[in-house]
């Protein structure tokens, strides 16, 4: 079954909530590591979020 | 300070009265490498020597840029320096010129003069390697104080700084530029003020001319700060990472509690128990100002306090309609009257988030909030009862408006000087409606009998009881874990907290070492209003008023309020932590404190969380944004800070009920839907009253507070 529009752009936002807070947690082994590909990595995937939430809201 | 090189080493130089230097990168966390220590200055010409004392080396990641930093040990003064590259002057032989690799080990002579011996276990020591890349060319001195170090000789130490003059090459080893910078690296300029404040101009820019939506335009102004703290503020990924972290710890704090409050809203709103009991509430007098002041006032503040999220308005404003008031006169009214519980409502999350972003104990700002409010609550009373019954019913109820507006104050103050400010919305309302409904015993208060159009279901004392368990239960629980000390400290056994690092800007400002606030997640307002939850579910199930599919809807509409307002959050608390990291609040409070003096910036504050709160929609949000700025700036003026930041909350509190996202949701339920600026224009006018007193208030206390000055 397709889902309604409201129904996919809701369970998109619910999965960048998830991912924004989540995100954090790894950014924070990262750098507690000194693991600096992944701290950046990380941190380009939070951005990309945000500007997700910009382009498509 | 003087940085020079001999044998094969560089050497940090302390002048004066200079007792310790950092020296760090500006892309690393340098509390692996930050050492102090002195050299004293040798009298004799050209000779300096190491005072005794332990020689320590210290490791930092092979990064381009260095940061040194001198203090002195009595003035307030600072230099940094950023050691950028090194390179070769042209008069030096092209074979010499190291264009790319790694030049010198940086061994720093510490000599802990100074410095009394318990301190030197705190400093980590590890080699300390700065790697430089050489290439020819002429070094870039920038800003004030431009500094180039002179190559030290073979025989001898030849260190000195001259502005703007190239040095004089003796040897055919690499010269360093070090550039230095004043105190605060960063010049408060109007171009500076500018891109600080651009973050926050996006907001407004957005959402009044282009009609963006509160989380879009928070999201862009998010990337604005982090491509002005990148471009112009010494801003870089870790420092972002860091910012982000942080930023997490906050919002989850407060999402915990928004969840939680969402929760218990969409169970009550399931079982009709809101219906219930603003059904129930009008029939407790038949005084049309009374009925008014319940509904308008109390009602709604009571129901702001159990969740908010607008089901204030949208339960009080359908039932003045059905008493028979104009739909945009009920908006108003109940807009106004549920302003004040914002501040504390939802276990007051909008507060921990100011306590969180201010850093300053909510013990001290709290008593200063209570007493704003309280000063507000006759103007609301009386707005509410001038647009309902006009003057002659101002006349009438003004007593009662005095007497539930003392109750409620006192009641408010005393929640929130012994801490519980999360009962602080609750508890008021509950108290003013206990007044209101005994003086309407008294002869003047029992009006005439007047129909409730919309009302009329009975409702047996059993029901009503089931229907108000979840609210006994929040407030039981809430204050058995605050109050009963060896439950509180049971519970307290588990805690949580990070540490966090010294983080440096490419601009040299310092945020200092610190530790997140420590969770309790067992006695945390969320851990509270999610075991209300349960025991509510239980006791609303057992008693009829749900079925088998409540759940699942209970959880959709908590799921389907909460996805955006939840984003909103992280992407301020975000916006806020980046502003926060690399000085761009600083540099704003900055500029506000030099502009505006120290007299009228009191007054002007609650208009300032006004503005935040109109935009973003929330007093939350306002919080955060403006939070840390206005601590900052009241620390410059000498300003009370705990009352600078009561006001903030204040202004953010009245001025969330007036945004544009809330107004949507109250005109819908009135049957208004597309006429929000017809609300809006009848609003803001009454609105801004309560706001002016508190405004007002701010200034008169503040001034006695400074003594008159």
């Amino acid at each position: 079954m397709s889902l309604s529009k409201e129904s996919r752009k809701f369970r998109i936002n619910m999965l960048v909530l998830v991912v924004e807070v989540l995100l954090p947690f790894f950014l924070l082994y990262a750098l507690r590591n000194d693991y600096t590909i992944l701290g950046r990595i990380s941190s380009a995937i939070l951005v990309l979020g945000i500007i997700y939430l910009v382009v498509f809201k | 300070m003087s940085i020079f090189w001999r044998d094969g080493v560089y050497w940090i130089l302390l002048n004066g009265n200079e007792n310790k230097f950092h020296v760090g990168t500006s892309s690393s966390t340098p509390s692996q490498s930050t050492i102090f220590g002195a050299i004293n200055k040798s009298p004799a010409k050209d000779s300096y020597r190491a005072g005794g004392g332990r020689t320590h080396t210290v490791s930092l990641p092979t990064d381009f840029k260095s940061v040194a930093s001198a203090y002195s040990a009595t003035a307030p003064c600072e230099q940094y320096f950023t050691i950028i590259q090194a390179f070769s002057w042209q008069e030096i032989s092209p074979f010499q010129v190291q264009f790319t690799r790694a030049l010198v080990q940086l061994i720093i002579i510490t000599t802990l003069i100074s410095l009394p011996p318990p301190l030197i276990p705190r400093f980590p020591f590890a080699a300390l390697t700065l790697r430089f890349t050489a290439r020819t060319g002429h070094g870039s001195s920038t800003k004030r104080g431009c500094t180039i170090l002179r190559q030290a000789t073979d025989n001898g130490l030849n260190a000195g700084f001259n502005c703007g003059t190239r040095p004089t090459i003796t040897t055919n080893s690499p010269v360093f530029t070090a550039i230095t910078y004043n105190k605060s690296p960063m010049e408060l300029t109007l171009g500076n003020w500018f891109l600080s404040f651009l973050p926050i101009l996006t907001v407004i820019v957005l959402m009044l001319l282009f009609k963006w939506g509160a989380l879009r335009a928070g999201a862009m102004s998010f990337l604005v700060a982090v491509a002005v703290s990148l471009i112009a503020f010494g801003g870089s990924w870790l420092i972002l990472a860091w910012s982000q972290v942080k930023a997490l710890v906050l919002a989850a704090n407060l999402l915990a509690i928004i969840w939680g409050a969402l929760l218990l809203y969409s169970l009550v709103s399931e079982a009709g128990s809101i219906r219930a009991i603003s059904l129930f509430i009008p029939r407790l007098s038949n005084d049309r100002s009374i009925q008014l002041l319940l509904i308008a006032w109390l009602l709604t503040s009571f129901l702001q306090g159990m969740g908010g999220f607008g089901v204030a308005v949208a339960v009080g404003a359908p039932i003045l309609v059905g008493m028979g008031f104009s739909p945009i006169l009920s908006i108003v009214m109940t807009t106004i009257g549920h302003g004040w519980a914002v501040s504390f409502g939802g276990m007051a999350s909008a507060f921990e988030s100011l306590i969180a972003v201010a850093g300053v104990p909510g013990i001290l700002i709290a008593p200063y909030a209570a007493i704003l409010f309280a000063i507000s609550f006759v103007p609301t009373g009386v707005i509410i009862t001038l647009l309902g019954t006009g003057w002659k019913g101002v006349r009438h109820a003004f007593p009662a408006i005095l007497a539930v507006s003392l109750t409620m104050g006192a009641t408010l103050y005393l929640l929130n000087v012994n801490g519980f400010w999360s009962l602080s919305t609750i508890g008021p309302s509950l108290v003013g409606i206990v007044t209101l409904v005994l003086l309407t015993h008294l002869p003047g208060y029992q009006g005439a009998k007047t129909a409730i159009v919309n009302g009329g279901q009975e409702l047996n004392p059993r029901d009503l009881l089931v229907h108000l368990t979840p609210f006994i239960l929040l407030v039981g629980i809430g204050i058995a874990v605050a109050m009963i000390r060896p439950l509180n400290a049971f519970l307290n056994r588990v805690s949580f907290s990070l540490s966090y690092p010294e983080i440096v800007s490419g601009l040299g400002f310092v945020t200092p070492a610190e530790s997140s606030p420590v969770l309790h997640p067992f006695s945390h307002p969320g851990t509270v209003l999610f075991v209300t939850v349960l025991l509510s579910y239980i006791v609303l199930k057992r008693a009829g008023m749900l079925n088998h599919t409540s759940p699942r809807r209970i959880l959709s509409l908590t799921s389907h309020n909460s996805v955006n307002g939840s984003l909103g959050i992280v992407v301020m608390a975000g916006v806020s932590t980046i502003m926060t990291h690399v000085g761009m609040t600083s540099t704003l409070a900055r500029g506000i404190a030099e502009t505006i003096n120290a007299v009228i910036y009191p007054a002007v504050v609650p208009f300032v969380g006004v503005i935040g709160a109109f935009l973003t929609g929330t007093n939350n949000n306002s919080n955060i944004l403006f939070g840390a700025l206005q601590a900052e700036a009241a620390t410059l003026l000498k300003l009370n800070v705990p009352l600078i930041l009561a006001a903030q909350h204040a202004g953010g509190s009245m001025g969330s009920v007036m945004s544009p996202t809330k107004l949507i949701v109250a005109c819908i339920t009135v049957g208004l839907g597309g006429q929000e600026g017809k609300v809006l224009r009848k609003l803001i006018g009454y609105g801004l009253i309560p706001i002016t007193v508190i405004a007002i208030a701010t200034g008169i206390w503040s001034w006695l507070l400074s003594g008159g000055a």
